[in-house]
Formats: C-alpha cells, structure tokens, sequence
C-alpha cells in the first residue's frame, strides 16, 4: 500500500501552526514535544484510589507517583522512586523512606501523612482496588518513615507499590473536594478532571469516553519529561493502524500481529510477551457437567489441543504457556515443559471417557480481544479442532458483561478467558489453587487435590524466594496433570509508535509515559 | 438496518400478474432471488470448501483455489457467502411471516374492536415507533443475549407494529362498507364476519408490504450480527463476516463480498418490491396514466 | 370543556400534547422494563474481577447505586429524579448520564443534521427532476440509485468510504470530529460548526467540517434514497392539480412554476418524510459511528447495550423517545394548522 505524503507533511504543518497559537513560547520546537496515544478505553475513573483499568493506569503514571516503580521489562526489575523500602525477614512488615524535596502539583511538599492519607482512603472507600491491601495496615513512624504492615506472609508488597493505583495524592486538596477515608468519599468527580498528584503531569481535558489530555506540570519536582503534552484518544484497533501510519498517532497499543505485518520504516514495532493468559477452562463440578468433570476427557482436551495452530492466530511474539506463571514473573516453568499435543493419546483418552458426542456448551466473550487477538477467533479455531478429534463444543458467545455472571459463580461449563495477575508476582497464582478465586471459577473447592494444598501451604511458609520458586514450578507440574485449566498462550504486548519514540514495555504489559525516551 | 421500505399511500389490491415481466428492473430482480434462491438450496452442491473447515491458509487474497480469499482462520469466503445466504434468506422470510401474522391479527382486532382494545393496541405501536428501529432491536438482544433466534425475537418485537397499523387502517375503512353492515343484520358473531368478509379484502395490500419487508430484515439482521447481537460463531453469516472483516483492513476480500451479497438480494427485491407497488397503485408509478 | 369545544384547534393541540407526555411516560416504562429483564448482574461488569468476590465492596457497590431496592423503588426513585433533569450515574464512569449524554447528543444531531441538509437538497432535486421526467431514462436512472440507497447495508457503505477515501487514498479524515491536534471550539451549542463560527476560529471550522464529510454522506445516501421517492411521488401530484396546469397553460416559465407553486404544494409531505428520515438517520448512526469513531449517540448506546449499563440504557432510550415524539408532535401539529379537517376527526 502506497500512502502518499502529502497528508503528513500537512498533519505536520498543521501541528507547527497549532504549537505556535497554543500558546507556545517557541513555535516549531514544540510541535513535535506533543504526542499523541491511540488506545481502546476501558477507562471508569482517574481517581488513583479507585482505578483499575488498563487505560487508567496507562494515563496516571503521568500523573500520581507511586512509591517504588519497575525500570525494566522483568517483575524482578523493582526500584525505589518516591521512597526507600526495607522488607523484614517474613515479609510482612514494609519500611518506605521518603525521598527529600517530592512535591505535589501546587508546590506543597509531600509527606508521610499523605502516603498514609492516600492508602487508607484507597483501603476506605472500598473501590477496586482495595483488595490489594486486604489485611494491611498503614503507619506513619516518623516525618521520613511509613510502613506497611500485612497480617500474613506478603512478598507481593514492593510489586503492589508500583501499581499507578498506589499513586500519592495530596490529602490537603482530596480533603478540599470532598475526599474522606470511607465509602462517603466524594472526591471521585473532581479527581476524574483534576490532579492532585505528583507526577510530571497534570489533567489538562477529560472525557472518560472519547479523550483525555496531560500537560506537562510546570512545578514538577524531578526532571522535566521528553514530551510537553500527551493527548490519549479511544480508537478502535483497526484507525489505530491508520493513524499510526499516517503520523496522526504516536503511539498505538493494540494493534494484532496480523496488523503489524508490513510496516512502514516510519513507524517500529516493540514487543514482549505479556503475563496475560488465554485458557481454556473445563468445569470439574459434576453438578454442572458430568462431561467436563470427567478426567479423561479433560485430558484429551488438554493433549488434543493443536497448540501451535492457536499460536500461529497470535503472532510470532506470543509464547505457549508452560505452567501457569507468566515467562516474565520468577517462579515460572521453562518453556519446554509445556503439554505437548498428543492426539494419539487424546484420543485414547476420549474413548476411556466414555464421551458419546453429547454437545458441550463452550462460552465466549464476544466483544473482547486480547493485545489484538479476538477471543471468537480463538474459540472458533478451538471449536473446529475439537470437532476433528470427535468432541462436540457448542459456542455460546455472549457480550463480556453477561459472560462474566456465569463465570465468575462458576457455572460454565467450559469456556475460554483470558486472565492476568493483578501484580506481576507469582503469589497471585495462589488463586488457581483448589478453592480459591480461579479454581472456584472451574469447579474446583478445597480438598480437590491434596498435593497442590500441602504445596500452598508450605509456599506461604517459605522465607527463601529461590525455595519458593522451585516449590512453584513443582506446583505448576502437578497443574499440567489434574488442573482444570488448559493454558493456550500468552499474548505479545504489541506497542506501534513512531520510530521518534523509545519505549520500554514493563511487566504489567504497559508502559511508562514519563519515561518515554524523543530521539 | 432499519431502512423500511417506505410505503405511502396503500395500494388496492388488483393483481395483473403479467405486468411485472413488462418491467425491466423487476425482472431483473426476478432473476437475481431466483439466483440466490437456488444458491440457498444447492449451498452444500455449489460451494467449493466446508464453509467452516479452517486451514493454515490464512487471509489468503482472492485467487486459486479460494476465488474470494481466505478468512483470519482460513476458512473460504466465497463457500462462506454461499451458506450464508441459509442463514438471511430464510430467517428474513420467517420474520416477515411472523410479524405480518402477529401485526395483523392485533392490527384486525383493534380496527374491528375499535375502543378501548384499539386504544390500547395503537398506543402500544406508538411506543414502539417511538424508538429507532435498530436501537430497540440492539437493546433487546442484548438483554436476551446474541443469537440468532433472540435477533429474530428482537426484530419481531420492532416489526410488528407496522403491519398492526396497515391492518388497522384497512379493516377500519372496510368495516362501514356495505358488506360488513349486512354481516351485522344478520347477526354474524363479530369473529366470523372479520374472518370472511374482511381479511380476504386486506390481505392483498398487506401481502405487498412483506414483500418489501424482506429485504429491510435482512438488512435488520445482518445489523445486528455486525455488532455481534445475532449469527453466533462459527456459522457463515453476512454481517458478522464482515464484522470479522473489519478486523484486519488490508484483508478487505473478507468484508468486501458478503456485502455485496447482501447488497445484491436488498437490491433485487426492492426492485421487485417497487414494481409491485407501481402495478397496484399506478399514480405514483411511471407505468400509470400519463399526466 | 365547552371552551375547548369552540377551539377546536387548542383541543387538538391540548389532546396531542398529553398523548405525547403520556407516549414519554409509557418510554420509560418500556426502557425501565427492559434494563430489568437483564439476566446478568451490572455489579460484575463495573467491579474488578478480585473486588467483585469481596461482599462488602459489592454491598457498597449496589447501595452506592441504589442496586438494593425492590424494583419499583427503583423505578419511582428514577422517575423522581427525572422530573429534576437528574438521569442517574453510569454505571461504567460515575459521570451523570445527563452530562454524557449532553456531550454525545450535539456530536449526533450535528452529523445528521448536516445529513440531513445534505439529503434534503438532493432528494427534493432529484426527486422534482424525476416527477419532470417520469417514464424517461433520467427517471429509471434515479429510481435505481434510490433503491440503491436503501438496499445497501449502511455499515458496509461506510467500511467501503473508511477503506477508500481514508485507509487508501488519505483524502478525508476517517475518525472522530476534529483532528487530535486541535482543542475543541468553547462550547456553546456543543456544535463543532457553529461553536468554531462563533469563535471565529476558520481552521477549526474547516477541519470540523471535513471530519463530517465521509460520515454525512454515507448517512445522506440512505436518506436521499427515500426522499427522491416521495419527491417525486409529492411533485407528481401537485403537477396534477388544476392550478399548475393552469399556470404551466398559461405559459409561465417551467422553473419559476416549480419555485412558486409546485414545491410550495409538495413542501408538507416531503417535510413529514423528513421528519421520519431523522429517525431513519438516528438508526443509521449507530452502524456509522462506531465505523467512523464518532462519539455520538449512536456509540454511546452501543457501549451502554453491550455493557448492560441500565442507567444510560434508559437516558438513551428517553432521550431517543423525546426526539422521536416530539418530531411526531410537529408533524402532527403541523398538519393540523394545514389540514383543518385533521382537528375535527381525530
């Protein structure tokens, strides 16, 4: 496809004419200092404490600053940034250090009773992302020092404290505006087109919708960021493509492998593997099915799986699961210990099972696609390679808010869902364990399997992390044999954007605007 | 979509049968459903690959052996628009037959009734004409979740109505007619004298208004598979082809041909539709007296 | 009574009116109704997946949205709330859906009303010209493109313009209202034309107006498609009446017969069909929008559809209902100031 370049070199002069009315000091310097973000919103809210989407995390990293931040691709790339931290030998006590000379967008300092003030609120008002510190409790030792002090075993602490929604606002100006520490809290509209935070930028123009704009904070503590204003849009995937070729976008999140072929030399793919993860569940409550609870035919769904067919609809980048923890977090399985297709014996598998044909209903979020892959596809494809082998799934698609009622009571029968730890750490996993979060999702109480529970406990217990490691791959064995999830792959996080822009994607499948690198 | 073909002033109903051959674009219209008509039928004969067989031929272009290309899953477009029209055409007829039987018999009964029955079945037909066609139809089968027998439930809910006030209108005029007053000497009950003086009279008209509804429901319900409210996968299904089109651009084989299918069949029967409705109300077509 | 039985036409006008707020009563009926029969629970979808297995955070949820009351508690409470311009809080944002909707409705109503500018010169043109030529090539002609305009799926059309005119060949913009670049005019109608001309911002005008083309246009071919068909058919009857054979007899020029008495006749059915055509362009937006990024109404209620978002659910259906009765009401009103015989019979 050739595009020709007149409508570029008129986008780019437009957006000189416009620096310069803007109110830009000097003019054709700043036309490029502004960028542009093409993504598909799930936004809610931009208050920190309540926050939980992608998008919103994506847009408050510019604007609320958390106390430790990952520098790198790795869950194990954690560094201090707002504070120092010190975690005690069992890991339930955190001791953060507050840097000298961090202030807030109006110039007041930030203190320790802000930290304090932000995570009761965020504990408070029981929003989404209270649950993170669930049997925490936050104090203020001295002007320098708070700690974090969890009930039970929590390594998990430093990784939760890099997540954009344990930003710091400004106890003062969230009080002003009708903040407070319980659910009453009514600071929620004013934070959705106001900053009270520290970060390098502020709101400029919200709309949860369609745009949201940052300006660069004048009065930012640290070093200023390479760009001056940072518009996000809601664009569909297939006009991010598009505008990202035509220059009208900077950078694009989920364009799909099959849209990043071909490329033009203006514009550069970065990609890494993501610690999201497609799966296929097989409910083990015989109330539910006596089909899908019966092992054998779980085991030819788990050998009968065309695994690099499904990998083939994801691109290049994505990778087959090997246990359940993603490549990225420590703990995971190496890659070559992934179930391996076996339809010799799956098909062995069927016949001792007993399987006569009967249809299986096999639900599917229909509008809702994975770093550009769509989860109908996926299904579909699933669909027709179980038909070869003899199994009979039914697809039930439904809109992703009807899909998960059933899904999250555990009553589908079988389905395919993609998941991702709420922090990259692999104490998240704990949910697939039997008669926890995830497990429950299958079907699966407690008492399902007495090696995995003995292997939880002794997990929980364990203060060496390298011990805790290899228990984890041990556990993640044993989910390869009996574990009613089928895990297909992990999607590629594929971020488009002008070859101009440096990037870094980190482990939470985002990237940090203010760490964006102008070449 | 919800593009009703607009009917103004209903027609009497005078059938001269050979008048349509006399109309090229009708018989053109004849040809292309007759067409599609067979494709339907003979699907498994015509079409070159199992419309649901994947293969590692994936968003192959156009070209041997897939005339039309291959989907994101390999699958053949060109088998795939072949079945498709399973799915349209005949769900399109059964929609139309549905609506019109329940829009008339309550459009019968509130002419005939007049009242409080009227009252109630007419403002009922507001409430429905008080919202976009696709709008309600979308809220519907998003509550009833998608499938294409809760599309089908969900488009007869927005489709009846017309049908109602059509019937309505007829009977009501129909009923101060000599006929129907001598039902009345003669002390009929009020059912039979709706039954066998009145309906064979209205049936005519309303017969032409489904003709020219097909089309709309096809249209209607490939809508909804496109936001994925109807076809549930993998079956082959117009609109919700084109919306796995609209996924990947460059592939543009994939969205391009099941709209001109459906395009092709609209276009056909509207034709035909509008050649019906010059033959039967000749004021307004160009086949009628000369001004 | 007897007072309004010597003014027939304020009994009308009195009788239609209450038939309309009685219409509106009966809309949020059906909308409230339907956002009820749901079969999933809005909790899950607003909730995060951890947050949603916490019962207190889901208790605080629904009493936060009044989720925990008997039905028609629910339904009185919204009716209350209404009657104060107060529409709820969506579900997916905590914004008060009388200020979505506030944004989303000028972005809708400037596309079709630019739509509907558009369709009303070229179908009464075509269609005049049609009635002009009726039974020659020129008539077939336009009958074809008429029916084309309403047998083409409007998404594919507008996929067809998207691939074309933006994807391939970069002439229009293909998403959203203005270019990123550019701030939105200060608001004042919420209309980016007439906002931008207010400011006197040309540039802001001009790129607004060129966001509008490709969508407009795709909605205006479906619209032209019935208006020539009434033109002509609304023509061809005024062409019948004595008074234009008359003057066309006469010999006056064919034009100024046309201006002066042809479409002055035929202006009340074709302004009724234009009346419905908003409504048909209603629709069409809904398939146009999503195509084209257009954060309209028609968007909105998609989002708010598939996310089973009842609050919004129901403001789009009210305000939907509003536009729809109250077109009808003009038309009526209309007809009967015209038609004097309308008053007395209905």
């Amino acid at each position: 496809m050739k595009r020709s370049l007149i409508p570029i070199a008129a986008a780019a002069a437009l957006a000189l004419v416009l620096s310069g009315c803007a109110g830009g000091s000097n003019g054709g310097a700043n036309a490029s200092k502004q960028l542009v973000i093409d993504t598909s919103f799930d936004l809610t809210t931009l208050d920190p404490s309540r926050m939980y989407e992608p998008t919103g995390m994506l847009i408050l990293r510019g604007v609320y600053e958390t106390p430790l931040r990952f520098s790198g691709s790795n869950a194990d790339s954690i560094e201090p940034y707002l504070t120092d931290y010190e975690m005690n030998a069992d890991n339930t006590v955190l001791t953060l250090t507050l840097r000298d000379g961090v202030a807030f967008g109006d110039g007041t300092p930030m203190t320790t009773d802000d930290i304090v003030f932000s995570y009761n609120r965020l504990i408070g008002i029981k929003g989404n992302p209270s649950v993170a510190l669930d049997g925490i409790t936050v104090a203020k030792v001295s002007d320098t020092q708070v700690t974090l002090t969890s009930e039970t075993p929590k390594p998990q602490m430093p990784v939760i404290l890099t997540n954009p929604s344990m930003g710091i606002v400004s106890a003062a100006e969230v009080e002003k505006n009708g903040g407070s520490l319980t659910p009453d809290d009514k600071a929620e509209s004013y934070l959705n087109t106001n900053s009270v935070g520290s970060g390098p930028y502020t709101i400029e123009k919200s709309d949860l919708k369609s745009q949201v704009s940052l300006v660069r904070n004048e009065k930012y503590w640290g070093e200023a960021p390479a760009y001056d204003r940072i518009v996000f849009r809601n664009v569909q995937a297939p006009t991010q493509l598009i505008n990202v070729k035509a220059g009208t976008a900077n950078i694009v999140t989920d364009l799909s492998f099959d849209q990043t072929k071909d490329l033009p030399k203006n514009v550069t793919l970065t990609t890494e593997p993501s610690n999201q993860m497609l799966y296929v569940l097989l409910n083990q409550d015989p109330a539910i099915s006596t089909i899908t609870s019966n092992p054998k035919f779980l085991e030819a769904v788990r050998y009968g799986i065309d695994y690099d067919a499904i990998l083939r609809l994801a691109g290049p980048d994505a990778v087959r699961v090997a246990g359940l923890i993603a490549p990225t977090i420590p703990g995971a399985l190496p890659a070559d210990e992934a179930v391996k297709t076996d339809v010799a014996k799956a098909k062995a598998a069927l016949q001792e099972s007993g399987y006569n044909g009967e249809a299986v209903k096999f639900s599917v979020a229909n509008d809702k696609s994975v770093r550009g892959i769509s989860l109908l596809t996926v299904s579909e494809a699933i669909q027709a390679q179980m038909k070869e082998l003899g199994i009979n799934f039914q697809l039930d698609p439904s809109p992703i808010t009807t899909a998960l009622d059933p899904y999250r009571d555990g009553k589908q029968t079988s389905a395919l869902w993609y998941v991702q730890p709420d922090y990259p750490h692999n104490f998240e996993y704990f949910s697939y364990f039997p008669g926890n979060q995830m497990a429950k999702r299958a079907g699966w109480p407690k008492g399902s399997d007495a090696q995995l529970e003995a292997l939880e406990t002794q997990i929980t217990n364990e203060p060496s992390e390298d011990k805790r490691n290899e228990l984890f791959q041990e556990a993640q064995r044993r989910f390869n044999e009996v574990g009613p999830f089928v895990g297909l792959l992990h999607p590629a996080t594929n971020i488009v954007h002008s070859s101009s822009v440096d990037l870094t994607i980190l482990p939470t499948g985002d990237f940090d605007i203010t760490a964006l690198v102008k070449k | 979509m919800t593009q009703s073909t607009v009917n103004p002033a209903l027609p009497k109903p005078r059938f001269r049968s050979p008048a349509i051959l006399r109309n090229p674009l009708a018989v053109i219209g004849i040809v292309i459903v007759c067409a599609w008509l067979l494709v339907a039928i003979f699907a498994p004969l015509i079409a070159p690959f199992d419309p649901l067989a994947t293969s590692e031929d994936r968003l192959a272009p156009p070209g041997a052996p897939y005339p039309l290309g291959t989907d994101t899953l390999g699958r053949d477009v060109l088998s795939r628009v072949i079945f498709g029209s399973q799915v349209s055409i005949p769900l399109s007829l059964l929609l139309v037959v549905l609506s019109m039987t329940l829009g008339s018999v309550l459009g019968a009964i509130a002419g005939y009734f007049g009242r409080a029955v009227d009252e109630i079945i007419m403002r009922i037909t507001d409430l429905v004409f008080a919202f976009p066609t696709i709008i309600l139809a979308m809220v519907i089968a998003a509550v009833l979740g998608p499938s294409l027998q809760n599309a089908v439930i969900a488009m007869l809910i927005v489709s009846w109505p017309s049908y109602a006030r059509v019937m309505r209108s007829l009977v009501m005029s129909m009923r101060h007619r000599e006929f129907v007053l001598a039902d009345r000497m003669l002390r009929f009950s009020s059912f039979s004298s709706l039954r066998v003086d009145v309906l064979p009279n209205v049936i005519g008209s309303i017969l032409v208004l489904a003709t020219l509804d097909v089309g709309t429901a096809i249209l209607l319900l490939s809508g909804l598979s496109y936001l994925g409210l109807g076809a549930v996968p993998p079956a082959a299904e117009w609109g919700s082809m084109i919306s796995v089109g609209t996924q990947n651009m460059d592939a543009w084989w994939i969205a391009l041909f099941p709209g001109i299918a459906i395009l092709s069949i609209v276009l056909a029967l509207n034709f035909i539709g509008d050649a019906l409705r010059d033959i039967l109300d000749p004021q307004s077509g160009s086949t009628g007296r000369a001004s | 009574m007897r007072f309004l039985r010597k003014y027939p036409l304020v009994m009308f006008l009195t009788r239609r009116v209450g038939i309309a707020a009685l219409l509106l009563l009966g809309v949020t009926i059906v909308t409230f109704t339907l956002t009820n029969l749901v079969p999933s629970d809005p909790v899950n979808q607003a909730l995060g997946d951890k947050a949603s297995g916490d019962p207190a955070i889901v208790a605080q949820y629904r009493a936060d949205h009044g989720l925990d009351q008997p039905i028609v508690v629910q339904y009185v409470t919204y009716l209350q709330n209404l009657v104060q311009g107060d529409l709820g809080v969506s579900l997916q944002t905590s914004q008060p859906i009388a200020q979505e909707l506030g944004d989303v409705l000028p972005a809708t109503m400037e596309l079709a009303g630019v739509a509907i500018i558009f369709s009303l010169i070229l179908g009464v043109g075509l269609g005049t010209l049609a009635a002009y030529r009726r039974g020659k090539f020129t008539d077939q002609v336009l009958r074809v493109v008429s029916l084309f305009g309403l047998s083409v799926p409007t998404f594919w059309l507008a996929l067809l313009a998207y691939y074309f005119l933006f994807y391939q060949w970069g002439i229009l913009p293909g998403s959203g209202r203005l270019d990123p670049t550019l701030m939105p005019p200060p608001r004042v109608t919420g209309l980016y034309l007439v906002d931008s001309l207010l400011a006197g911002d040309i540039e802001t005008f001009g790129n607004a107006l060129s966001h509008l083309i490709l969508p407009a246009a795709v909605l205006t071919l479906y619209t032209v498609g019935l208006l020539v068909r009434f033109a002509r058919s609304a023509v061809l009857e005024v062409l019948n009446q004595d008074y234009v054979r008359a003057a066309r007899a006469k010999g006056l020029r064919s034009t100024s017969v046309v201006i002066r008495y042809v479409l002055r006749g035929a202006m009340v059915p074709i302004i009724t069909v234009v009346g419905l055509a908003f409504g048909g362009l209603l629709s069409g937006t809904v398939l146009v929008e999503s195509v084209f990024a257009w954060n309209g109404l028609g968007q909105y209620a998609f989002n708010a559809a598939s996310n089973l978002n009842l609050p919004a659910i129901m403001g789009v259906g009210l305000v939907v209902g509003v536009i729809y009765i109250t077109i009808n009401l003009i038309v009526d009103v209309a007809y009967g100031f015209i038609d004097p015989r309308v008053r007395v019979t209905s």
